[in-house]
């Protein structure tokens, strides 16, 4: 079942499968992720959607080999990027691969950029790193050419700025071209937008697809908003308390959403076409506590659906192509009785 | 809980009063460079009881320092605030202090807004502590009452606002406004901070809290969709100027500004095979320095309707249909809401207003 | 991921240096100086034939100084002297420095620039210096020596309480007390003083070690307690013409010196790093 997640498994770049990370701290074993599997092709984005503490970071940390030695746990059936076992990579193939082949960016442009340099000799030093060799000349065409592809008009001008002098989506952008430097195979984007307003998100978003379609690029979003998702990727991913709930391509997946979970995320987005004073159908309750995850089904105790079973075994995978979920509901047996 | 006498009291003829009126708010800022920051430019807007007006932007276009003026922290720099009869403006801070308590402030951020060393109780209590009202049982009494009014258990009494999860401590930060059973709450992008889902509950709760307490609010967010939820009027905010106030259901129907039009088609849209996706409209440019505003119309150089009169003349707020007022030389039509020619590509880099409608 | 656990051993170990040993040196030191009076022998009576008798001598565990008085009970006697001038001098100085910085720093304006005029103009002497000046104007006393100590080193409050408020003011929690129609009282009250607590406490530990110093430089200089009053900077004076031939008469107080020091600094090194520090809640 496993290996046959994705129809075109060939391509696969990046295959994650039956992915765990606990924290050993000082007050406990904290399962943060307690099984995720996807897969990535080149030119294909991935997106992970779940609420706050699921385990979106985690993963994505996981997968560039940047949690914390000392107390993350990780465990995985495969955990591959190309030829390379991510899981017992050499930490001086884990350091080529981060930010060469694999480049990630976060949710504070602010945080990754370094308040009192030039923006320009930030990007400059990106490259660099890859590419020791390079002219001073070359270099800053490099880099006028870079901020160009993320779209910053008046590059030239813009690269003598420091980073307090852009506006946030400006920031953000330059992150981006950073991040392009090594002409990644793969991006992952931890919650690229969160803290920009939504005309600039919508620009961002827009910028990353179009730049995954042109480079061929492998893109994982991870986000906690399935509108954001929606537009921006092929496939989805929900996790819900460190597992995955759900996968299929995006299309299948707003078609046809078959955990509840998912339905109660997709509930949870304010839309337009909703008249004035309409109430949202929330998730109510708390998210589970993951150092002590119960028996049987994580959601159990805020799903509607939710029967004995739930609470006592893990519920069954269930897969439809490549389409899968993990729910004790079954619409089909249900018609059958 | 009582409620104040407002719209539902006033006989059926008279026109109800309105409980807040701005007229030519202004607020400038000195910057310690010497520049004058003109945060708000001439807003002028009435809240009757029991309404809730939306305010929408981008970050840095004067929503929370509208919202700010109006509760006199600080007092604008020009025009006038009347609250419930009163002109704000005038008001000596002895008074003013004491009419604080019909006025109240929802934060973005819920931690930072309750003081770290205090525990919830202490945090909801304040209100009526600073203001004297009933004796500490009856105070520990109402307490009790908005724990249960926000949803939450009353096991957190004693939690440190540090050990919440954000949803929880924004429904604090709530129960502590409606500690006074205020006239008025203002809510600054009160759930901007939040998880979707979370967010879906906190929208939830203040909007039976609008229906069951019937508020007098407004409303700050950066996402149209989600002001739409709880306002009865929207107004949209672009550069420290109102560009465009109505009616929710209207202004979302048929945005009469370019730039409305554009923050609408900015939301995302959990479909996606949603028509806005194959045309998106961008806005061109970047936002200008606030210290250095475009002369004339403010939005002129992100639109592409604009001419020399834009550059010109600053466009007056007018009334173009009941209750909704625009800023614009051209606004759009009524009749063409969304109406573009969908492009070809996936995504289009349109800008605002392709149509020549004009 | 080339880090081991190596780090969060050290970590732990320096936690339970940082925090834990200090506390119970000190408190064992307190208690000592507060009860031991009682079994030690008289620190007053002398005995000449037995002048500077070294540690170990029957009847005197630390020896004797040079007027056969035993060392022990005048050092306890010394830390009790030590301890009430380090924690009165601060006490003083966290009252008057702590409400003059938080004075400046809320109501900025005028009241900051008049307040911090003068507490520059303090500043700018040398600490020990002023406070030299001070005692010897004041004429030599214990309660001298707490006022010069306090007035010397007040600015240092001042300027944390000020520095401190201003950036509490800026919180989101003080506005919207201030939103809710709370008068400065109640903000002052609620709000910032008990803010600006734990900063000042901090450094008041650092500066506890710091009075203490300066005590014992006066006492040292004769500046400080008289005669035959002890006090481990006199004792430290009385036994330096011995270094040679008996050293312990000056090493001994000074040992003690050393130690109550370096505990609190470690202990306000543990404090501000965040690590708990047992016995003292934060
Ligand atoms: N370095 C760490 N040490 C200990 N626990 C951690 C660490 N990083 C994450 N966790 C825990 O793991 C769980 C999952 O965290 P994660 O950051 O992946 O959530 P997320 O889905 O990214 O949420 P968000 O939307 O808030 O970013 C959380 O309970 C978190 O507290
Ligand atoms: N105290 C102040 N001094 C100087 N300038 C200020 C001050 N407060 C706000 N401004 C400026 O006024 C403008 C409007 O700020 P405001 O915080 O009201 O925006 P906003 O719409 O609330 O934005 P956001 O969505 O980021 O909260 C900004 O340009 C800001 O820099
Ligand atoms: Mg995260
Ligand atoms: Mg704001």
């Amino acid at each position: 079942m496993h290996s046959s997640l994705s129809p075109s498994s060939v391509t696969d770049i990046l295959e994650v499968d039956d992915l765990h990370v606990d924290f050993e701290l000082p007050r406990g074993r904290l399962h943060a992720v307690r099984g995720a599997s996807f897969s990535l092709g080149s030119g294909e984005s991935l997106g992970i959607v779940g609420e706050s503490g699921s385990g979106k970071s985690v993963t994505s940390r996981a997968i560039m080999g940047l949690l914390p030695a000392t107390t993350a746990r990780v465990k995985a059936r495969t955990l591959r990027y190309g030829q390379h076992d991510l899981l017992d990579a050499p930490e001086r193939v884990m350091r080529r691969l981060r930010g060469g082949e694999i480049a990630m960016i976060y949710q504070d442009p602010m945080r990754a950029l370094n308040p009192i340099m030039r923006v320009g000799d930030q990007v400059a030093e990106a490259i660099r790193a890859h590419e020791p060799s390079l002219g001073r000349k070359e270099l800053s065409t490099r880099v006028v050419g870079l901020l160009d592809a993320v779209r910053i008009p008046d590059a030239n001008k813009r690269i003598r700025l420091y980073p307090h002098q852009l506006s946030g989506g400006m920031r953000q952008r330059i992150v981006i071209a950073m991040a392009l430097a090594a002409n990644p195979s793969i991006l992952i984007a931890d919650e690229p937008t969160t803290s920009l307003d939504v005309t600039v998100q919508a620009e961002i978003l827009d910028l990353l697809g179009d730049l995954q379609e042109e480079r061929g690029m492998g893109m994982i979003l991870v986000t906690h908003d399935l509108g954001v998702a929606a537009w921006h990727t092929n496939r989805i991913m929900v996790m819900y308390a460190g597992r995955g709930v759900e996968h299929a391509t995006t299309a299948d997946l707003f078609e046809d959403m078959r955990m509840p979970y998912t339905r109660a995320l997709f509930d949870s987005i304010p839309r337009v076409d909703m008249p004035p004073g309409s109430l949202l159908k929330s998730v109510e309750g708390r998210p589970v506590d993951p150092s002590n995850p119960p028996p049987g089904c994580a959601f159990r105790e805020r799903c509607h659906l939710a029967v004995e079973i739930c609470g006592t075994t893990a519920p069954p995978r269930r897969q439809v192509g490549s389409h899968w979920w993990d729910c004790w509901d079954d619409q089909e047996e249900k018609s059958v009785k | 809980m009582t409620i104040s006498p407002g719209a539902a009291a006033s006989p059926p003829d008279t026109p109800p009063t309105p409980l807040l009126e701005t007229t030519g708010l202004t607020q400038t800022f000195r910057l310690p460079t010497g520049a004058e920051v003109q945060a708000v430019s001439d807003v002028s807007f009435v809240l009757h009881r029991g309404e809730t007006l939306g305010l929408v932007g981008e970050s840095g276009c004067g929503k929370s320092t509208t919202v700010r003026t109006i509760l006199q922290a600080p007092p604008p720099t020009a025009g006038t605030v009347t609250f419930g009869g009163i002109e704000l403006t005038t008001t000596p801070p002895r008074q003013l202090r004491r009419l604080r308590r019909r006025m109240q402030l929802v934060f973005q951020d819920p931690h930072a807004s309750m003081n770290p060393r205090w525990t919830v109780r202490d945090c909801i209590a304040e209100p009526l502590q600073v203001h004297r009202v009933g004796t500490s049982s009856s105070r520990n009494d109402r307490v009790h009452e908005l724990m249960d009014l926000v949803g939450l258990d009353e096991g957190y009494l004693t939690s440190r606002p540090g050990s919440l999860s954000g949803g929880q401590c924004q429904r604090v930060a709530i129960a502590r406004a409606l500690a006074l059973d205020p006239d008025l709450i203002c809510f600054d992008e009160a759930v901007s901070a939040l998880d979707v889902s979370i967010q879906a509950q906190i929208l939830n709760l203040i909007a039976r809290l609008r229906a069951d307490l019937e508020l007098t609010s407004i409303f700050i967010a950066h996402d149209l969709a989600v002001v739409k939820l709880v306002s009865d009027r929207i107004g949209v905010m672009y550069l420290g100027k109102l560009c465009e106030i109505g009616p929710a259901e209207s202004l979302y129907r048929s945005p009469r500004h370019p730039y409305t039009k554009a923050l609408l088609s900015a939301i995302p849209k959990p479909d996606p095979r949603h028509p806005d996706r194959l045309r998106r409209v961008n806005l061109r440019g970047e936002l200008p320095s606030p210290t250095d505003p475009p002369s004339g119309c403010r939005f002129r150089t992100r639109c592409d309707r604009a001419d020399e009169r834009c550059s010109l003349d600053v466009p007056p707020l007018q009334t173009i249909s009941p209750g909704h007022q625009v800023a614009c030389h051209y606004p759009l039509s009524a009749s063409a809401p969304v109406e573009m020619t969908p492009l070809p590509t996936r995504r289009a880099n349109g800008v605002v207003g392709q149509s020549p409608t004009r | 991921m080339l880090d081991s656990t190596v780090p969060s051993i050290r970590s732990r170990a320096r936690r339970l240096v940082g925090a834990r040993i200090p506390v119970v040196v000190l408190a064992v030191l307190t208690a000592a100086a507060m009860v031991g009076p009682l079994f030690a022998p008289d620190s007053g009576s002398q005995d000449l034939r037995n002048a500077r008798a070294g540690p170990l001598s029957p009847g005197h565990l630390l020896g004797t100084d040079g007027y056969g008085r035993d060392m022990l009970a005048r050092t306890l006697e010394g830390a009790r002297i030590s301890i009430f001038v380090g924690v009165a001098s601060v006490a003083l100085c966290l009252l008057i420095g702590g409400t003059l910085g938080i004075t400046a720093g809320y109501w900025k304006g005028r009241i900051d620039a008049g307040i911090m005029r003068v507490m520059d103009m303090v500043l700018a002497f040398p600490t020990l210096i002023l406070a030299l000046a001070i005692a010897a104007f004041l004429g030599p006393s214990l309660r001298n020596v707490v006022v010069a100590i306090s007035f010397s080193t007040l600015p240092h409050y001042a300027r944390l309480a000020r520095a401190t408020t201003m950036s509490i003011t800026q919180r989101d929690f003080v506005s919207s007390s201030a939103l809710l129609g709370a008068p400065h009282r109640h903000i002052l009250w609620r709000h910032i003083a008990p803010n600006t607590v734990s900063p000042l406490l901090t450094y008041a530990l650092l500066a506890i070690g710091m009075a203490i110093i300066v005590e014992a430089s006066l006492s040292f200089l004769g500046l400080g307690v008289q005669p035959p009053t002890p006090s481990w900077g006199s004792m430290i004076a009385e036994g330096r013409p011995h270094l040679q031939g008996a050293p312990h008469v000056a090493l001994v107080p000074g040992a003690f010196l050393f130690m109550v020091i370096l505990s609190l600094n470690l202990l306000a090194d543990s404090l501000r790093s965040g690590a708990p520090a047992a016995g003292l809640g934060r």
